[in-house]
């Protein structure tokens, strides 16, 4: 709450584009003005005498010429000042609400789980969604589950690969791979194997149960389980509280164990020490931690209800979550040190430091004045019993802790029998194999800080009084403060969201340059970026570390050298060729370029302006860059150098509290609904469940928002000065007087009711391609990338072009009723009423897709118009004067040439925007036309072509091109005629 | 009694337990799976390519092509004459009425002007004049009345909107009726026909002075005071003329179907014209009976009582004699403009049909990247 700086005010891209054109608007109607005053006076001055028709004062003077134009001028900004497109500031913030309405109701970013929609805070930056060309991910939480699985573990150099925990976990992934139905265990299963730390160390049984999980698939399975209970069992989900021993370990464990209460471990001077250390280092994963310990004996009964009710959806839940995550490689790993112990070296390829916000993960136990080889007794043997009376059970304890890793440990030390019964502030219990408690005082908890990345707690034996330190921490730390090595580490996993890898390689055909910017260190970083298809192994990966800043600038120097022989720069590859070449560019020819850099080096290059450029530069050429090791500051400088630098609309994603500066600095900030709190949540502008919703929301709703919006803004300015052009016009047949030929409240009515819902239902609805079309031609996206839906141009051209239809509009009814005996406002009338069609049928041409609404919304605005109009004029005999409209309507309705002049002047009006839509449709489609003409094409024609394409007999197999990938969108699935 | 209460507690805490996560379950966040919230609503995409639209471009060219041709025939059809008797040439008769104006003039300047019809006029004859480069549509101009005034409300009529103003209250500051610009400006030469016939007798040429406003201006939004039926000397008792007219309201016709506010003439002229060059129906020929032309071709002369001064704005007076047809006036320009677009349209479809045919099945297949 406190990175929560309030609500910040983002002025979109297109809104600061668009304010431009406000002002060339301003200017428009300054020079209209001009003119109007200028031709007022010019007017006068052509009398010699006051001609009949001119109105005195009330004093019965007339004023001069002069003056009377510059009054003139005031009287035109009056007149026109609908060219000042106000009306266009509310409609924009009407069509976002109903964006953000939109997308907060897509089922496709709704999570089951948990049970969370999208969460739009910001609600006047949709549109950027849109246009995004950077996109800075963080890694733990954002790519990841951030749930943490106890893989493996090391314990004196001998590693225990817990190979049953594996296929535990590979099991229920592949159930829920193949079946894609919902695996739900019995919570009797579960528990059961909760246990099993002590009774069930059969291997046998554990595979049954595996089993009985897929067995179990036909009676659960549902795909609408209620969510909720999320928060509740925060880190308690059934990944990390399952954990099946190693068969091995277990037994020394065991053993030790029972030595200890034997209170024979001392015998062998070597082997004690050794079974010793097992102990301790099941004890620091049971202590070492901030877990709280939530159980009450009162309370059991109704903890387990709770549970019973609860687990399986969120059990259900998080077992969608291994979709295909299984074939991620990855593993992290986390050391538990021992500092009597040599260096188990375990895992030195998949070693997992934490994000400087995570909790460590070495530990050391350092008995402080005491000889550890004596540090337990055996307990008296009344609480060798259950401890019922005791603490807790240990089936009652319910674990909440503040980091997934912390309770990943702590559940896999309770699966070995280190039960973690009560923590208060000076005291923890814990409950071994054979049920001896153990309650230790607690002298001191050095909490994790950023800075030591490692916590300790120091605690006194009960029996022996020692004073004991444990320390866990990232591996770096831990070891470098080690003069010995470290005997113990654990191995915990991290998985990969899902879908992740496509959502990436999907924002990267639609032009996204992908980072990942993460705290972790560059082995982990490197291996969750090949895992997630961020770096390929045909990339040519530089890699930036060092400490000497000479040397990082030869570097990048050199390295920019080498990055600009291969091929042209990237950012000047347009939609066009990005459409049609996609396979030429990024497939066949040279080879794509990646870059891993590190906190170190990033802070040197970040301390000069030069490096800064360089590394700017060096980044361009680059397809994906990682930094590694990076704090929270620098991941917002790097954003923000790369906005400020390369002028890019930039996205920035993440979940933890070290995300929310990057959040804030990027032009859009999402916000991940992760393991660590709200923060990042709070920060962003837009908050999602998985990281593969980014893609839905980019390619779809980003892409919808700024096509829908962009066509919004300049159909407004379009229509804004068209209707105003007619009023202008008609200044040049009454001595630039500011008479307006229509009736002032059909003017008003006209802009606020007329002729406003299309455009904002336009605004809210329309769709110039499908959700399918757009997600299986990401490279769609590109349009709002180079921001080709509004462009100063296409402002221009819909200028002329509403000066054109305005002239139309007035000029054939002019021409019609010339010299004829029609009054101002019967004169007026048709004006307006073509000036409704007209601008009615533009946006029909606009409309890329018509639905039940937008049949409506146009024929309703028509009918409206007609309704209001004919009942306006037929009750207001007297009233508003001088544009009193009494029976014009009615007049004209009755008489044939209004229809005949409407017709000629709708046509005319509309032709050259119609015929040029008609040619490029034609002859030269533009990429979202032609996506959408593939879309529709029939099934059989497709046939038709790929026989006359490719020569061949049609096999189903065939893709007749390979613009993109078949769409891996579970819910909506391509028909098969697709690409 | 320990135990039982226990069980109380113990039974209550089942519940809540049990009904939490049942709420959460009937509120779900879970957005409704339907096709107008999923944006999935069945919908129309039309793709403008030569091939679709070139139907709508024959269609367009085939209806506007007759319909032009039958407007241009109409136009055509009207006959319509028009004399200019305003007397700027020292030629012309009314040259002298011109030159010496007063609105108050007691003697009114008469002239005559000699014309002849080429052609007999056959039905219903429409006689306007025509003002040019007055700007009846000055914005000044325009809102210089008082509509309730002309609607006979009694309160405007002695106290007239100030939009009236300066023509709101006469030099005896009584309110003026009917107050304003308009009123006061207006026009009041009167125009005599005759025809003269083969052995030179001047016959005078019937003409009907009702029937020339819109119906619901005569009897909807102008009303006399007090009603029309009433003594409209007495009813304008309390106000002043016009500052420029000679007579008061009251005495500009003798039929009290047509005296006051509810005057043809007048309602004519207070429907502003929305152009500079204008005109004004004044009378109507009516037709006696099908064997005989209403107007034979022939002489004729038009009788003009000057008053009304154009001089001060380089203004135009003109008499216009014109048939009509259903679509009003002669104007070629619609008929024209049909016939114009109605070709452009069949133009561009035959452009687009050979687009069609060189680039349309282009788009189709053969320009399908890969």
């Amino acid at each position: 709450m406190l990175n929560n700086s309030g609500a910040r005010y983002k002025r979109s891209k297109l809104e600061r584009k668009l304010n431009a054109d406000v002002l060339y608007c301003v200017l428009l109607l300054f020079s209209m003005c001009l003119i109007g005053a200028l031709g007022h006076a010019i007017w006068l001055q052509t009398f010699s005498n006051v001609p009949l028709y001119m109105v005195p004062d009330s004093e019965g003077r007339f004023i001069p010429p002069t003056l009377a134009g510059f009054y003139m001028f005031f009287t035109m900004i009056i007149l026109l000042q609908v060219l000042i497109p106000i009306s266009l500031y509310v409609s924009i913030e009407l069509v976002k609400m109903g964006q953000v309405f939109f997308i907060t109701q897509d089922i496709d970013l709704y999570h089951e789980e948990t049970g969370t929609r999208i969460q739009c805070q910001a609600l006047n930056i949709t549109e950027d969604l849109g246009q995004i060309q950077h996109v800075f991910s963080d890694k733990t939480g954002t790519l990841t589950e951030n749930k943490m699985v106890f893989r493996r573990c090391s314990i004196m150099r001998t590693e225990y690969s817990h190979s049953e925990n594996a296929i535990r976990l590979a099991v229920l992934g592949e159930t829920d791979a193949s079946e894609d139905e919902v695996t739900l265990f019995q919570q009797q299963q579960r528990r059961k194997r909760r246990q099993p730390s002590l009774f069930a160390e059969d291997p046998g049984e554990a595979a049954g149960h595996c089993h009985n999980a897929q067995a179990d698939v036909a009676s659960y399975q549902s795909s609408k389980v209620a969510a909720g209970a999320h928060s509740e069992l925060a880190f308690s989900s059934p990944l990390e509280t399952e954990v099946v021993p190693d068969r091995k370990l277990l037994q020394v464990v065991l053993e030790a164990d029972r030595l200890m209460e034997e209170g024979s471990l001392d015998q062998g001077p070597n082997q004690g020490l050794e079974r010793s250390l097992y102990l301790d280092f099941f004890l620091a994963l049971a202590i070492c931690n901030t877990v709280v310990v939530s159980t009450a004996t009162a309370q059991r009964q109704r903890v387990k209800e709770r549970r019973n009710s609860y687990a399986p959806q969120t059990f259900w839940g998080h077992l969608r979550g291994f979709l295909k995550k299984m074939g991620s490689p990855w593993s992290a790993s986390k050391f538990v040190a021992g500092k009597q112990e040599p260096l188990a070296d375990p895992f030195a390829a998949d070693e997992e430091p934490p994000d400087i916000s995570d909790t460590p993960s070495i530990y050391t136990t350092t008995p402080e004045g005491g000889n550890s080889k004596t540090q337990s007794e055996v307990t008296n043997q009344a609480q060798r019993q259950r401890p019922d009376p005791g603490p807790a059970s240990p089936e009652d304890v319910c674990y909440e802790s503040q980091s997934p890793d912390e309770s990943a440990l702590i559940h896999a030390a309770r699966a070995y029998g280190f039960t973690l019964l009560e923590r208060t502030p000076n005291r923890v219990t814990v409950l071994l194999p054979h049920g001896t408690l153990l309650s230790y005082e607690v002298l001191d908890i050095l909490t994790f800080d950023s800075t030591r990345k490692r916590m300790s707690v120091l605690v006194r034996h009960p029996h022996t009084d020692e004073i004991i330190l444990f320390t866990k921490g990232a591996d770096s730390a831990v070891m470098e403060i080690l003069e010995d090595p470290a005997g113990g580490a654990t191995g915990i996993e991290d998985r990969l969201q899902e879908n992740v890898p496509e959502t990436i390689e999907a924002l990267r055909e639609a032009g996204m340059q992908v980072w990942v910017l993460t705290g972790d260190k560059t082995e982990t970083a490197v291996n969750i970026a090949y895992a997630c298809k961020l770096l390929d192994h045909r990339d040519l990966v530089f890699t930036l570390n060092t400490d000497n800043k000479a040397l990082c600038k030869s570097i990048l120097e050199n390295t920019l050298e080498e990055v600009t022989r291969y091929g042209p720069d990237p950012a000047f590859r347009g939609l066009g060729e990005g459409f049609r070449g996609q396979a030429a560019g990024d497939l066949g020819g040279d080879p794509t370029i990646g870059l891993v850099i590190d906190g170190r080096t990033l802070s040197l290059v970040l301390e000069e302006e030069d490096l800064r450029s360089k590394f700017v530069e060096l980044c361009r050429h680059c397809r994906s860059v990682l930094c590694c090791r990076v704090t929270p500051l620098q991941k917002s400088t790097v954003v923000k150098l790369v906005r400020d630098k390369l002028r890019v609309m930039t996205l920035a994603i993440g979940d933890g509290a070290n995300d929310v500066n990057m959040i804030q600095a990027a032009d859009v900030g999402i916000g991940i609904f992760g393991q660590e709190g709200m923060q990042a949540v709070m920060a962003s502008d837009f908050a999602i469940s998985r990281f593969k919703h980014l893609r839905r929301l980019l390619l779809v709703h980003g892409h919808w928002c700024y096509s829908r919006l962009s066509n919004m803004v300049i159909y407004f300015f379009y229509k804004n000065l068209a209707y105003v052009a007619l009023l202008f016009w008609y200044q040049f047949f009454c001595g630039f007087s500011g008479t307006a030929m229509i009736d002032y409240w059909l003017m008003i009515f006209f802009n606020l009711f007329f002729t406003s819902v299309p455009p904002i239902m336009h605004g809210i609805m329309d769709q110039d391609a499908s959700k399918t079309t757009l997600l299986s031609f990401p490279e769609l996206y590109k349009i709002g990338q180079h921001s080709e839906g509004y462009r100063r141009s296409a402002f221009w051209i819909a200028m002329l072009d509403a000066l054109y239809q305005s002239l139309v509009c007035f000029f054939i009814p002019y021409l019609t009723y010339q010299g004829s005996d029609i009054d101002i406002f019967s004169f007026g009338n048709p004006m307006n009423t073509v000036s409704l069609f007209t601008i009615i049928l533009h946006l029909a041409i606009e409309i890329n897709a018509w639905t039940v609404v937008h049949w409506v919304t146009m024929l309703g605005s028509v009918l409206l118009y007609f309704a209001v109009t004919l009942a306006f004029s037929a009750i207001c005999v007297t009233c508003n004067p001088p544009s009193n409209p009494y029976w014009i309507m009615q007049q004209q309705m009755a008489d044939p040439m209004f229809y005949l002049v409407c017709l000629i002047t709708v046509v005319v009006a509309l032709l050259p925007k119609y015929t040029l839509q008609v040619l490029r449709g034609t002859l030269a489609p533009p990429p979202l036309l032609f996506a959408r003409q593939l879309e529709r094409q029939p099934p059989s024609r497709e046939e038709q072509i790929r026989i006359d394409v490719s020569q061949a007999p049609p096999d189903p197999r065939f893709t007749l091109s390979d613009l993109s990938s078949p769409p891996p969108s579970p819910i909506q699935t391509l028909p098969p005629r697709k690409l | 009694m320990m135990a039982s209460s226990y069980n109380a507690k113990e039974e209550d805490g089942h519940h809540s337990g049990a009904s939490g996560p049942g709420g959460a379950a009937a509120k779900s966040k879970k957005p409704d799976n339907t096709a107008f919230k999923q944006q999935r609503l069945p919908a129309w995409q039309p793709i403008l390519t030569a091939g679709t639209v070139l139907p709508a471009f024959f269609v367009i060219g085939l209806i506007f092509i007759p319909i032009g041709i039958g407007l241009y025939v109409t136009s055509n059809n009207i006959k319509e004459f028009e004399i200019d008797y305003t007397g700027i040439d020292m030629s012309s008769p009314c040259f002298n009425c011109s030159q010496n104006f007063s609105w108050n003039s007691t003697k009114p300047c008469k002239c005559s002007l000699p014309f002849s019809l080429d052609q007999p006029f056959e039905s219903n004859v429409f006689v306007y004049y025509g003002l040019s480069n007055f700007y009846q549509n000055h914005r000044r101009y325009v809102k210089s009345r008082d509509d309730s005034q002309l609607n006979g409300d009694l309160f405007s009529l002695t106290h007239p909107s100030k939009e009236c103003e300066p023509y709101r209250s006469g030099s005896d500051n009584k309110p003026i009726a009917p107050c304003g610009a308009i009123a006061n400006s207006m026009f009041n030469d009167t125009l005599e026909l005759y025809y003269i016939d083969p052995n030179e007798t001047r016959t005078l040429i019937p003409l009907v002075k009702k029937g020339i406003a819109w119906w619901t201006d005569k009897h909807v939004k102008f009303r006399n005071p007090g009603g029309n039926n009433s003594n409209l000397t007495a009813s304008f008792q309390g106000n002043s003329k016009p500052v420029n007219w000679n007579k008061p309201v009251y005495e500009l016709d003798a039929d009290p179907e047509n005296n006051g506010f509810i005057n043809e003439d007048f309602i004519v002229w207070m429907r502003t014209a929305a152009l500079p060059t204008f005109r004004k129906l004044y009378r109507i020929i009516q037709r006696k009976n099908n064997m005989t032309p209403t107007l034979p071709r022939g002489n004729y002369t038009l009788e003009v009582t000057y008053n009304y001064p154009v001089r001060s704005f380089e203004g135009r007076k003109r008499m216009i004699l014109s048939t009509i047809s259903w679509m009003g006036g002669k104007n070629p320009f619609l008929g024209i403009a049909y016939i114009t677009v109605g070709s452009v349209c069949f133009f561009l479809g035959v452009v687009l049909l050979i687009i069609h045919h060189k680039y349309g099945n282009r788009s189709n297949n053969s320009d399908i990247p890969n």
